[in-house]
């Protein structure tokens, strides 16, 4: 066809039922999902909902080397960062430092993590979305907070 | 209970705000609402039902990876077509790649039938004598009832692309001795 035809949309919306009716045969398949097979597959997808949620979330869960990598890396620069600034009194010692290194970091994220999954005694002070209940949720929002470092925990 | 998740009234735009939102109920609905269409589409390029349910899942745990923070812009459909595709196109391939080879004379195309051809047939001749493409975008726009922005949407072409598409599948059907008759000339 050449560019500089164009064809309206009328024309293109002529096509004859005995031909339409062709095409759909031959594009239509008779349902054959069982019950079964639709529960299975629901499933698989339920699980998958939400993991676009944060991107530090899955790195905590599965733990691999580059959740490591990220906390070796950020309790360091947060380390140096503190050096510059006035020490806090040991009575008052930071409600989100978990591991109690006197820094809160990466490592405070993977604690509470850790103790949620583990069903083991939640630190008090981890409920960080107020709803009442500490959860993965909880470090999600901590993590979330911590790597952006212009609104600190 | 499929079918009372299918009549929810809702639409899908409003299901995937309900899912952003964390109802996940509402997956559900969006599931048994497009399940049919999503298998129809895969086995139209597979021939395969148990690659088309393969890919049917693949389709909805993807889709569930979207959320939350998925934004509806066009119909589901435009967005589920490119997926389903090329999911359904790998899953094809790969049946290709474990099959094996023919044997001596078992692709040998069958003799032709001595029976005059039904009218059905001829139009399957005839559709068969069209492209692929020009195939693909009279099935989304005749028998899926997409629009020519979404099919454009659907195919990732122009909306130029796709009514030329459509032009030249609809000519060479009405220029066809065997479904000229049917368009009236």
């Amino acid at each position: 066809m050449n560019v500089n035809e164009s064809p309206d949309n009328e024309e293109l919306d002529e096509l004859p039922p005995d031909i339409r009716a062709v095409l759909a045969e031959e594009a239509k398949v008779e349902p054959f999902i069982s019950a079964t097979q639709d529960e299975a597959i629901l499933v698989a997808a339920r699980a998958e909902l939400g993991s676009s949620k944060i991107v530090v979330h899955p790195l905590l869960r599965t733990g691999r080397w580059v959740a490591v990598a990220a906390a070796i890396v950020l309790g360091f620069v947060l380390q140096q960062s503190q050096r510059e600034q006035p020490q806090q009194s040991s009575s008052e010692a930071p409600t989100a430092d978990f591991n109690r290194d006197s820094a809160i970091d990466i490592l405070d994220v993977m604690f509470l993590a850790q103790r949620i999954e583990a069903n083991s005694d939640v630190p008090p002070h981890g409920d960080f979305n107020q709803d009442g209940v500490i959860d993965q949720t909880d470090v999600d929002v901590f993590a979330a907070n911590l790597v952006r470092l212009d609104n600190p925990i | 209970m499929a079918e009372t998740q299918v009549q929810d009234p809702r639409s899908d735009l409003e299901l995937v705000e309900a899912l952003n939102q964390g109802d996940s109920a509402a997956f559900d609905v969006l599931y048994y609402r497009h399940r049919d269409w999503v298998v129809n589409l895969s086995f139209r390029f597979t021939r395969d039902r148990d690659a088309s349910l393969d890919v049917l899942q693949e389709t909805f745990v993807y889709f569930a990876k979207k959320f939350p923070g998925f934004r509806l812009t066009a119909q589901l459909r435009t967005f589920f077509y490119p997926a389903v595709k090329n999911l359904s196109l790998a899953a094809k391939r790969k049946a290709e790649r474990l099959q094996p080879l023919p044997e001596d004379g078992m692709h040998e195309t069958p003799a032709p039938e001595t029976s005059a051809p039904s009218q059905r047939d001829e139009i399957f001749a005839a559709l068969a004598g069209i492209s692929e493409e020009q195939r693909e975008v009279l099935t989304l726009r005749f028998i899926d009832g997409l629009q020519l922005g979404e099919i454009a949407v659907a195919l990732e072409i122009p909306t130029g692309t796709v009514k030329s598409r459509l032009h030249n599948a609809l000519t060479a059907l009405r220029k066809d001795p065997r479904t000229k008759k049917l368009f009236g000339e």
